[in-house]
């Protein structure tokens, strides 16, 4: 059986949990007998240097059936390319490989209109979507979080999502919901990783019988690296995950002001991520200014040290400094 | 010479100054004859001599030489005239009579001049006209043609006679002189054009308003930043503002005039070559805040004037503009502005965003109608039919999809300023039952989406397989006139009109309508509509009627009452479960949000009426057209959403267009309404239901209505 995955850029790339999981999941396919997996994963324009000339999908690194999507002319309101070239090409993909399932773990870089080409151009393969985050529901990044006020959603509605963008009709939400519902009516069954997320896509509208809860699956690395032996005191944090708004380094680090305002300088915070550059302006350089103070210290006198991003297999030995 | 003459003093010693001895022309009796003025100032000692007099002020203020003759005494051209005043004047034809002159000639025969170039024909201009006392024939024995004197200058009395030079190159008179003899003289014509400098002892004219009256409309503000300086001081507290021309003869002029004691009559507007003469009924008059503040008026008046005029030949040459307006007591008012030039387009944009922004005295809409009344509006509708003629005529069609046989329909959407419409309706109606059998045609009135719309329109046939046709116009042509071209490349017996915000509220809406027009008698499919849905899920259209509007409009002299039609939607925001105003049944008009004709009828009825300027109205025009023709439009069960509103980008010109269209549908159309068509429940014969007898069918109930435009 052919498996096709189809990838928000691969984690060779650009770091990230939704394509960390796809990825793991293409690699513990390769192990099963009678399956034969193939990636294929977007980048965008910022990986100019993997653009070929005229090519709309390619190979990568010389790896064996994985393939990158030169994702072009995107639109990410609604979700689509109007690249007629891509689209020629990724069917002829399509045509190429002859895949039995076709698993989506996003549409965003892909174009969510992929869904019903998949299906007019495989109508007998089997489609797979796994939701990673909210962004079929929530035109706010996919998070659920108000805009003006930061609290959490509890559902969708075109004037509740109108009072997230004042500047858009409801009608610009209720044809949304309706452009998104159109292709994803092509999907044969749905998965989300978490119960939580299994309930809000019911509510929002997906079939009970078509969506599943399926929790990540991921490769045991086991604990290599020995934990350390508890110490008196617990002082050292830790940051695992991507640079951006929603994960709350910048939060993290005005924890860390407030500490030093109080005269308390008896803790570590160690930063493990990267993806900085999908921040927003604001919060980049609100987390960039803060590094560049710290920087200017002598080492010895920091409390926040950057680590850089991290291999999915260093991540046991980097969390055995953490308390 | 000056210094000598300037000086009051006792009677100079010509002999000792030859300089101040009158030439031999000028006659010093006949001068204090004619302007006995300057005799009596001789008389009291204020000048040395008549010549005195004219050398310090005769000359620049145009003081005749002789009285004034009397036109049956104007001799053959050359000869003295014979007037009682006159007998005995040496009559030469190198004497000059009593007209205006700027210098003495010499006493020498001049050649004569050569003809000056062909100028256009003459176009009606009051100074056209002959004078109050007839002239005589051309042809007459008596005007044998003489040699112009040396000091007339055919080519100067040209130039500051535009009208003359046409009159000559019609024929109508021999020379430059001829005419002078025969009406220039009379009407104190000039013989060069006037100087710039400002003259001696001019009276002085009342101050114009402080801070060069601010205007209130856009290109009024822009042109008046380009207009030069104005001419001498007009008597009239008044300004012109702004000229606007256009290649195709558009003229478009804004300004004001304190006329409380003699109204503004006519207009005339000269460049090179070319005179234009606007009447008062190319003339629309409005207020003024800014002239009532600055001349401290306090009654209602309407300072205010623009006029718009297309001329049916191109006119326009370049350079200067010089403008007369002309009050009813005869006073002329003089300006001269540098006309700002714009593209036909841009002319008919600036007039229908200066319309709405005008200032009133009462409500604003009814003002604007009231404006729009007559000459004006049908001005603007021809004016914009020929844009709208030459855009549709560069459109460029292109076909995507496969090409189906046996089409049910062909789906109509008209595009403006919002191409993500194709993309989405195309994946939204794709796939529901029964749209496999129609076509779609998607005509764009924004030619800045056409590479976006061809990307689309490609990426859509690769996705979703529909055969589809898209026609990039050039440029706006307006509702009506798009829908009509994309028509013409319908491959189907039946057009089904969209709007772009509609989408498919009944999955299988396609189906239902291909059986409804299969299964249904003709007289109910000919020309039929559907109940249309807001996004919260309330009724948003299930048929229209028509009702009026009484409004007054204030004039100086009395209140004006008129009538204005208003299209209305039944059970608009009625809830969703409410059957009263969807179930299938006749109606005096359908939204052209959604319309399902049969090609036949629709192109018997000439398709959508293209007199309206950009969109509105010309759904209720069609309806209304088909009711005349015996037709009534009908509602039938399908379910639609539509985004009213959301589907195009609005404008303020197209405020000044809704204006315009509103003013022609109701002056259309109000009689015809009067016959049973007015409000929810009307009379008109073709409008009862013939299924009608059953007991369970909910009665008529009032629909709801609103105030103001309610179109779909």
């Amino acid at each position: 059986m052919k498996v096709l995955l189809i990838s928000l850029f691969h984690p060779e790339l650009v770091r990230g949990g939704a394509q960390q999981i796809c990825y793991e999941l293409f690699q513990g396919l390769k192990e099963q007998p009678g399956i034969e997996p193939f990636l294929l994963a977007s980048i965008d324009e910022s990986l100019p240097a993997l653009y070929k000339s005229g090519a709309r999908i390619t190979g990568f690194d010389g790896r064996d059936r994985e393939f990158l999507f030169l994702s072009r002319d995107y639109d990410y309101w609604w979700h689509r390319s109007s690249s007629a070239q891509l689209l020629e090409a990724y069917a002829e993909f399509l045509r190429e490989i002859e895949p039995d399932v076709v698993h989506f773990h996003h549409f965003m870089t892909l174009g969510v209109d992929l869904i019903t080409l998949t299906r007019k151009v495989l109508p007998t393969a089997r489609i797979v979507f796994t939701f990673h985050e909210f962004l079929a529901i929530c035109a706010a990044d996919g998070h659920m979080v108000r805009k003006h006020d930061g609290s959490l959603c509890t559902h969708a509605s075109a004037v509740r999502c109108h009072q997230c963008f004042p500047k858009l009709p409801p009608e610009q939400f209720f044809i949304r919901e309706r452009w998104i519902k159109k292709h994803l009516e092509a999907v044969d069954v749905f998965t989300t990783p978490s119960r939580f997320m299994l309930k809000t896509f019911n509510d929002w509208g997906i079939d009970p019988k078509r969506i599943f809860h399926v929790g990540n699956a991921q490769q045991n690395r086991g604990t290599s690296a020995a934990l350390a032996a508890p110490r008196s005191s617990s002082n050292r944090f830790g940051f695992f995950g991507q640079m951006v708004d929603a994960k709350g380094v910048h939060i993290l680090l005005r924890a860390v002001e407030n500490l030093w305002a109080q005269g308390f300088t008896d803790f570590v915070v160690e930063i493990n991520g990267d993806n900085l550059r999908y921040a927003s302006e604001s919060c980049r350089k609100e987390i960039e200014d803060f590094r560049e103070r710290e920087a200017a210290k002598p080492y010895a006198a920091r409390n926040v040290l950057f680590n850089g991003s991290y291999e999915v297999d260093r991540l046991a030995s980097r969390m055995a400094r953490i308390d | 010479m000056s210094d000598i003459l300037a000086n009051r003093a006792d009677p100079i010693d010509l002999q000792s100054h030859p300089e101040l001895q009158p030439p031999d022309w000028f006659d010093e009796e006949a001068y204090l004859r004619a302007n006995p003025d300057v005799a009596e100032s001789l008389a009291n000692g204020e000048f040395r001599s008549a010549y005195h007099h004219f050398t310090l002020h005769g000359r620049d203020e145009y003081r005749p030489l002789r009285p004034r003759l009397e036109p049956s005494d104007t001799g053959p051209p050359g000869t003295e005239p014979q007037s009682a005043e006159t007998a005995g004047a040496e009559a030469s034809s190198a004497e000059p009579a009593d007209l205006d002159i700027l210098d003495a000639p010499p006493q020498t025969a001049p050649p004569r001049p050569e003809p000056p170039p062909t100028a256009s024909p003459p176009t009606a201009s009051p100074r056209n006209e002959p004078p109050p006392t007839a002239p005589r024939p051309a042809e007459s024995p008596r005007d044998a043609e003489p040699p112009p004197p040396e000091w007339f200058d055919e080519d100067a009395y040209l130039i500051a006679n535009p009208d003359v030079a046409r009159s000559l190159a019609n024929g109508e008179f021999r020379s430059p002189f001829h005419h002078f003899t025969l009406h220039g003289r009379e009407e104190r014509r000039p013989l060069r054009p006037r100087p710039k400098e400002t003259l001696v002892e001019r009276p002085q004219l009342p101050e114009p308003p402080p801070a060069a009256a601010p205007t209130t409309a856009a290109p009024t503000t822009a042109a008046a930043t380009e207009a030069p300086a104005p001419k001498p001081k007009p008597k009239v507290p008044s300004a012109l503002e702004a000229i606007i021309l256009s290649p195709s003869g558009g003229l478009f002029l804004v300004g004001w005039v304190n006329d409380l004691a003699s109204p503004l009559e006519w207009i005339e507007v000269a460049g090179s070559g070319w005179v234009q003469t606007l009447r008062e009924s190319n003339m629309t008059r409005l207020r003024r805040t800014d002239v009532e503040a600055a001349l401290g008026a306090g009654r209602i008046h309407r300072y205010g004037f623009f006029a718009f005029a297309c001329f049916p030949e191109p006119f326009d040459s370049g350079g200067n503009c010089e403008v007369l307006v002309h009050l009813s007591n005869g006073d002329e008012l003089e300006f001269e502005l540098s006309p700002r030039r714009v593209s036909d387009i841009e002319l008919r944009n600036i007039v229908l965003t200066y319309v709405p922004g005008a200032e009133v005295f009462g409500n604003r809409e009814v003002e604007a109608n009231a404006m729009l009344r007559g000459v004006l509006k049908d001005t603007i509708v021809r004016h914009n039919r020929a844009i709208t003629h030459d855009i549709v005529k560069g459109a460029y069609v292109e076909r995507f999809g496969p090409r189906p046989r046996n089409l049910k329909g062909s789906m109509v959407v008209c595009l403006y300023g919002k191409p993500q419409y194709l993309f989405l309706q195309s994946a939204l109606f794709a796939g529901g039952p029964g749209f496999e059998d129609y076509e779609t045609i998607y005509v764009s009135n924004s030619p800045e989406m056409a590479e976006q719309l061809l990307k689309d329109a490609h990426t859509g046939a690769i996705v979703y397989g529909l055969p589809q046709t898209l026609v990039l116009l050039p440029g706006n042509a307006g509702f009506g006139a798009a829908n009509n071209v994309a028509v013409a490349h319908a491959s189907s017996d039946r057009i089904l009109i969209v709007n772009p915000d509609v989408f498919p509220r009944d999955a299988d809406w396609a189906r239902k309508h291909t059986q409804i027009v299969a299964d249904c008698p003709e007289a109910q499919t000919q020309l039929f509509g559907a109940p249309l849905y807001y996004d919260d899920g309330s009724l948003m259209h299930g048929g229209m009627y028509f009702e009026y509007d009484k409004c007054v409009s204030l004039d100086e002299a009395q209140i004006g009452s008129h009538r204005l039609v208003r299209v209305e939607h039944y059970g608009k925001g009625a809830p969703a479960f409410s059957n009263r105003y969807t179930r299938t049944r006749p109606v005096p008009a359908i939204t052209g949000a959604f319309m399902s004709a049969s090609r036949a009828w629709y192109e018997k009825l000439g398709g959508f009426t293209e007199d309206f300027v950009f969109g509105h109205y010309e759904d209720a025009d069609l309806c209304l057209k088909s009711l005349s023709a015996g037709v009534a439009p009908w509602i039938h069960d399908l379910r639609l959403w539509h985004m009213e509103g959301k589907g195009s980008t609005r404008l303020a010109v197209h405020e000044g267009g809704s204006h315009v269209n509103r003013a022609l549908f109701s002056e259309r159309w109000a009689d015809f309404i009067d016959n049973g068509l007015q409000g929810p429940d009307p009379s008109h014969p073709l409008l009862q239901d013939p299924r009608e007898s059953d007991v369970d069918a909910p009665a008529r109930a009032p629909a709801s209505s609103s105030r103001g435009h309610a179109r779909a």
